[in-house]
């Protein structure tokens, strides 16, 4: 088995290298030799047909001495290494699928063009793993170029060896980096930085996907067959994001490189296939294109039709995903992403009447899921300016329907339509601006009847707009310097942010449509130290705002979200965030980090248990929370053993209006409270292992302090008023059940705290290489060494003595599955 | 067949899951012990009850005597209660079969005779509890206005003899009402009786079968009788049943309505509060030292005849 590495990276990492000039000094510059001058060496990477060539690995490395300088050449195929001593230079670029281009470079004080020009090579491989570099590269080279985002890439591979619920999953990979929690074995949403988890923007591909999540949380809805990786830029995001106020999330597809290959995977969950192809030369050259390729994902589970001779099993999911890029003259990238995904739950199919039963149970019928298409557009203009045009639609809904009882029915919908434009130019070598916008319609919808009654109803639609600018400035190789700001603007059939902005107002009474315009300042600037420009400290503020909430108790371990949109009387949430960090590289194989941050947050919500029915502005509440942490990494990339530690200290505390207490005298007016994902301590380390016979072996132990709950200090017994003949009484005993019942008296809101968790996850595969491909069986085991974590207590204050009893999280769960790779 | 083997594998699979998840019980400190309200006032009754408990511990919850208990009228007038030995709760003797059974010692005051219906309808009243051991709690209910029934003949007084009206039999009525100012919902519990001599054994029905209507927020003032009403029994009962009731009454059966508007400590008292693994969480409209409830209802009484209809009782309309 051989092991190749090669160059991957994303159109739009890709466009910002390109663009960014990215001065790389290294060993052999140390920061005092700013005053000496130094070279930059700057061209294209082209094809052997002359055509430029995206994504090629660019190295220089001096002759004699030094750490090799890297870029990546952008959309246009231009690469820029810059802060190069005078003197001789190798500077080699390499592709998949070509031969490497190398020159000999005499390099001297100022801006020298070097084109390097690619040659065919027909590659007979044999079947191999593959692993890229490149993501650990994407990291290194966000570090050498960029100044405040905290931004961490897990790889396909990566995910892979991560143990997950019965197989690969990249929601639950995402919980192993630093500054991640999540409160549940149950479900795979997850928290950053003391944010709640409906204030991470999660993108496929660039494009916004609002639940990806399957039997409410539990796992996600990406096929890990057709994933590139995941990165997690958890803080000090720059003006272009905007959406969401705690982390971005992005999920990259592997559309593959153009030649056939099929992915296929059962595991106890689903069964699932992957294809991947070059798109016909018909097809290509019909659209304008040179090159083409197409994937398709499709992922469906199968206890249903496993069990159907014996019994029906009321439940499936499935998951459809597919892409296709085409290059286009002059460096262009066209590309196209769809999802579908499901989740259904169907009590209905029951037997009929008249049968030996008894009588029927309740037939009930609850599906929801995701649907997501989008259009992404990358086109360089000329050798400095970079165009992307991205639209695309997301939808997530929701239904639960009784198909006896037609005037019952659950519903939640959300989906957001969205133009956005962005231009980067190159101004200089020191200076890169990028600028853009985007347009945004959002419209949500929920809604609750039940016999006759509307429990609830509310839903709006409305349209968002943002626009923002920022420069990436190295006033010198030591310095970079990142000022940004956006504006959103919003406007609602409700006048969203009546208030005008304002923390903690709303205007109930205003104006029903209103423009509220809300700016968000963004500066970074990080210092490199030492000569070899390997480590670094940064310093990052901002403003973020998000317009959108999820409604749902998060004291639940499984629930769907249910989104809300900032109106008369829903504030947006604005968060003011400052961060500072440090972080060094030893060589390839090392890296570690420590930052610690400070967040605000104005204008979270939280759901009002005795809201009014005959009002809208009081179903949530309006609340102010803030988060400080600090968060450490340790990493290894290279060897046999690699993994990372990472240990994540945080507080977080959140204070909403009690609404009980309101107008009485002596008693407090608000609620102050850490929320169920403040856990103060979380460690994990993750390792990753070649073992002989070429097992490969992962392992995962995190541990936690315990999370916040409420407990109930008495038990009363549950009376109820007798409406029909007046007084009181006990509720009617159901059938076989005479049990009393009870209500619980609570305590202070979330202040116990469960056990410290802790859990050991391992997984081991073994890959068997063949001519036709692989085929790699695989066991994973969750908890191994079966920790009883605790997942809710109950207070039994009835029984004599009294008793605490509860329910644990996932006890061991092995599983096993098999991959199959073509 | 199929259901059963279905009902047997969701079981199976549920007692492996949580025979895997259990936690061993420890020992804890008992609970609070706290003082318990309950206190809903009616515009339909003349005398009023309060009943007071205390939290549950060790398999006792304790009544609270010689409390002084005192609802004060919007005009200063002091309604004094006064504890009685009149049973003002009830439990079904299926309780007694319970696998823990409580002993349950609540004490009950009512407020004193002779003072006439004097709870009215978009009044305010306050309540004050003292016990002899030093609680002392305290709440506040603003009662909904006055509202009827559109379609159907009431009365308003619980002791009177409730006007009746017939109504065709497999015919849904759709119920209106005027708009109770002030409320934040509406309650109905509908008592039907004859269903187990007019239906098939194969039914179940249960006789009399107690079915409760909801309305949510003062503006919604409609129902549809029978069908719309025991949506959060729809788990409990038959399905055959339901369904069958969704297309009006049987004829042979009788339905004794009460629609009751409720003021918002009552709403709360019943809805529910956050998510808590113990037990369900009751919004208390109770200060101080103790919890519970102190609400107020507007009640209207009907009883509805199914068969043919009568001079003395005709058609109700609608």
């Amino acid at each position: 088995m051989r092991i190749l590495d090669f160059a991957l990276v994303s159109r739009r990492a890709a466009a910002g290298l390109a663009l960014a000039c990215a001065a790389l000094a290294g060993a052999l510059v140390p920061v005092r030799a700013h005053a000496q001058e130094t070279g930059t060496v700057s061209g294209r990477v082209l094809n052997p047909a002359g055509d430029p060539v995206e994504g090629a690995a660019v190295t220089a490395t001096a002759q004699g001495a030094g750490r090799p300088r890297r870029a990546t050449s952008g959309p246009d195929g231009a690469y820029r290494l810059a802060g190069l001593v005078p003197g001789a230079w190798t500077v080699r670029a390499t592709r998949l699928g070509f031969a490497p281009a190398v020159a000999q470079v005499a390099v001297r004080p100022g801006e020298q063009r070097v084109d390097l020009r690619l040659a065919d090579e027909a590659l007979v491989l044999d079947p191999v793993e593959v692993r890229s570099r490149r993501d650990a590269d994407r990291e290194r080279t966000r570090f050498e170029t960029e100044a405040g985002v905290t931004t961490r890439v897990i790889t396909g591979g990566e995910i892979k060896m991560l143990p997950g619920l019965g197989e690969a999953d990249v929601l639950r990979a995402v919980e192993v980096l630093p500054g991640v929690v999540s409160t549940s074995d149950f479900s795979s949403a997850f928290n950053v930085r003391g944010g709640s988890s409906d204030q991470n923007l999660i993108l496929l591909d660039g494009f916004t996907i609002f639940n990806p999540f399957h039997l409410g949380g539990l796992f996600s809805v990406f096929n890990s067959d057709v994933i590139a990786r995941a990165e997690l830029l958890s803080g000090g995001f720059g003006a272009e994001y905007g959406g969401r106020v705690s982390s971005v999330l992005t999920v990259e597809s592997d559309a593959g490189d153009g030649r056939f290959g099929a992915d296929l995977g059962v595991s106890v969950l689903a069964s699932r296939i992957a294809l991947r192809s070059a798109l016909p030369g018909p097809v290509v050259r019909g659209l304008g294109g040179q090159r083409g390729s197409a994937y398709l994902s499709a992922r469906r589970s199968y206890f249903d039709a496993l069990l159907r001779p014996v019994t029906d099993f009321p439940y499936h999911l499935t998951d459809l995903q597919a892409g296709a890029t085409l290059e286009t003259g002059g460096g262009g990238r066209l590309q196209v992403v769809g999802y579908l995904g499901e989740d259904v739950l169907d009590l209905s199919d029951f037997d009929p009447p008249g049968d030996d039963d008894e009588g029927s149970i309740l037939r009930v019928r609850w599906n929801w899921g995701n649907d997501v298409a989008g259009l992404r557009w990358t086109q360089p203009l000329g050798s400095r300016w970079v165009s992307e045009t991205r639209v695309g639609f997301s939808r997530y809904a929701e239904a639960l329907t009784f198909p006896d009882f037609a005037d019952t029915r659950f519903a939640s919908s959300v989906s957001e339509a969205a133009l956005r434009q962005d231009f980067t130019r190159q101004v200089s070598a020191a200076l890169t601006a990028q600028a853009g916008g985007e347009v945004t319609r959002m419209e949500y919808e929920n809604r609750a009847d039940a016999g006759g009654t509307t429990f609830f109803a509310n839903g709006r639609a409305a349209l968002f707009g943002a626009a923002y600018g920022q420069a990436r400035w190295q006033p010198s190789p030591a310095w970079i310097v990142e000022p940004g700001v956006r504006m959103d603007v919003a406007r609602s059939s409700a006048g969203a942010c009546a208030s005008g902005g304002d923390e903690g107002v709303v205007d109930a009474e205003g104006p029903a449509d209103r423009t509220c315009v809300l700016l968000s300042p963004r500066l970074a600037v990080k210092r490199f130290l030492g000569r070899r420009r390997d480590a670094a400290v940064k310093v990052a503020a901002g403003r973020y705002v998000q317009f959108l909430h999820s409604v749902r108790d998060e004291a639940l371990p499984v629930s769907n979200d249910r989104w809300v949109l900032a109106d008369r009387n829903v504030p947006p949430v604005v968060s003011d965030q400052v961060q500072v960090g440090v972080e060094k590289y030893w060589g390839e194989a090392w890296y570690a980090s420590t930052e610690a941050y400070y967040r605000t947050y104005r204008g979270v919500t939280d759901l009002n248990a005795a809201d009014d029915p005959n009002l809208a502005s009081d179903d949530l509440l309006r609340g102010d929370g803030h988060s400080y942490g600090v968060d450490l990494l340790v990493r290894r990339s290279a060897g046999r053993l690699t993994g990372w530690t990472t240990i994540s200290l945080l507080r977080a505390e959140r204070t909403f209006p009690d609404p009980l207490a309101q107008g009485i005298e002596g008693v407090p007016q608000t609620v102050t409270f850490p929320p169920v994902f403040d856990r103060r301590v979380d460690v994990d380390v993750v390792l990753q292992y070649q073992l002989p016979r070429a097992l490969e072996a992962g392992v995962r132990w995190n541990y936690g302090t315990g999370t916040p709950y409420t407990r109930p200090v008495a038990q009363v017994v549950g009376f109820e008023t007798n409406v029909a003949e007046g007084g009181y009484r006990l509720p009617r005993p159901h059938a076989g059940d005479p049990d009393v019942p009870y209500y619980v008296v609570p305590g202070e809101r979330n202040r116990q705290r469960y056990p410290a968790y802790h859990r050991l996850d391992l997984t081991v595969r073994r890959p068997y290489v063949r001519r036709w491909g692989s085929i790699t069986p695989y066991v994973q085991v969750l908890n191994a060494y079966n920790q009883r974590n605790v997942l809710f207590y109950f207070f039994n204050y009835d029984k004599a003595p009294p008793t605490r009893s509860g329910i644990s999280m996932f006890p061991l769960l092995p599983s096993i599955g098999v991959e199959a790779s073509f | 067949m199929r259901g059963m083997m279905r009902i047997t594998t969701a079981a199976a699979a549920a007692v492996l899951l949580l025979s895997a998840c259990t936690i061993a019980d420890v020992a804890v400190a008992p609970g609070e012990d706290r003082l318990v309200v309950e206190g809903v006032l009616r515009t339909d009754a003349s005398r009023q009850f309060i009943l007071l408990h205390r939290g549950v511990q060790s398999g006792v919850a304790e009544g609270v005597p010689d409390a002084e208990v005192v609802v004060t009228r919007g005009d200063g007038v002091r309604m004094v209660f006064e504890q009685t030995a009149f049973p003002c709760y009830k439990m079904d003797p299926a309780y007694a079969d319970a696998d823990e059974p409580v002993d349950i010692r609540g004490t009950c005051y009512v407020s004193r005779a002779g003072e006439g219906h004097w709870v009215n309808p978009g009044a305010t009243y306050d309540l004050s509890v003292r016990t002899t051991r030093g609680d002392e709690a305290r709440g506040r209910t603003v009662v909904p206005g006055a509202f009827t029934l559109r379609n159907v003949p009431v009365s308003r007084v619980k002791e009177a003899a409730p006007a009746e009206c017939t109504l065709p039999p497999a015919t849904p009525l759709a119920l209106t009402w005027t708009q109770s100012a002030g409320a934040w919902g509406y309650v109905a519990p509908l008592r039907i009786e004859g269903l187990r001599q007019v239906l098939p054994d194969s039914f179940n029905a249960p006789d009399p079968l107690e079915l409760v209507g909801v309305a949510v927020s003062s503006a919604d003032t409609s129902l549809v009788l029978p069908g719309q009403f025991g949506v959060f029994d729809r788990f409990r009962f038959n399905q055959n049943l339901l369904r069958l009731l969704q297309t009006g009454l049987p004829d042979g059966t009788t339905a004794r309505l009460v629609l009751a508007a409720a003021d918002r400590n009552y709403i709360n008292g019943v809805r529910g509060g956050s998510f808590n693994p113990s037990g369900p969480v009751r919004i208390s409209s109770i200060v101080g030292d103790g919890v519970g409830v102190f609400g107020s209802l507007v009640p209207l009484h009907a009883s509805i005849v199914v068969g043919a209809p009568s001079p003395e009782r005709p058609y109700c309309t609608g």
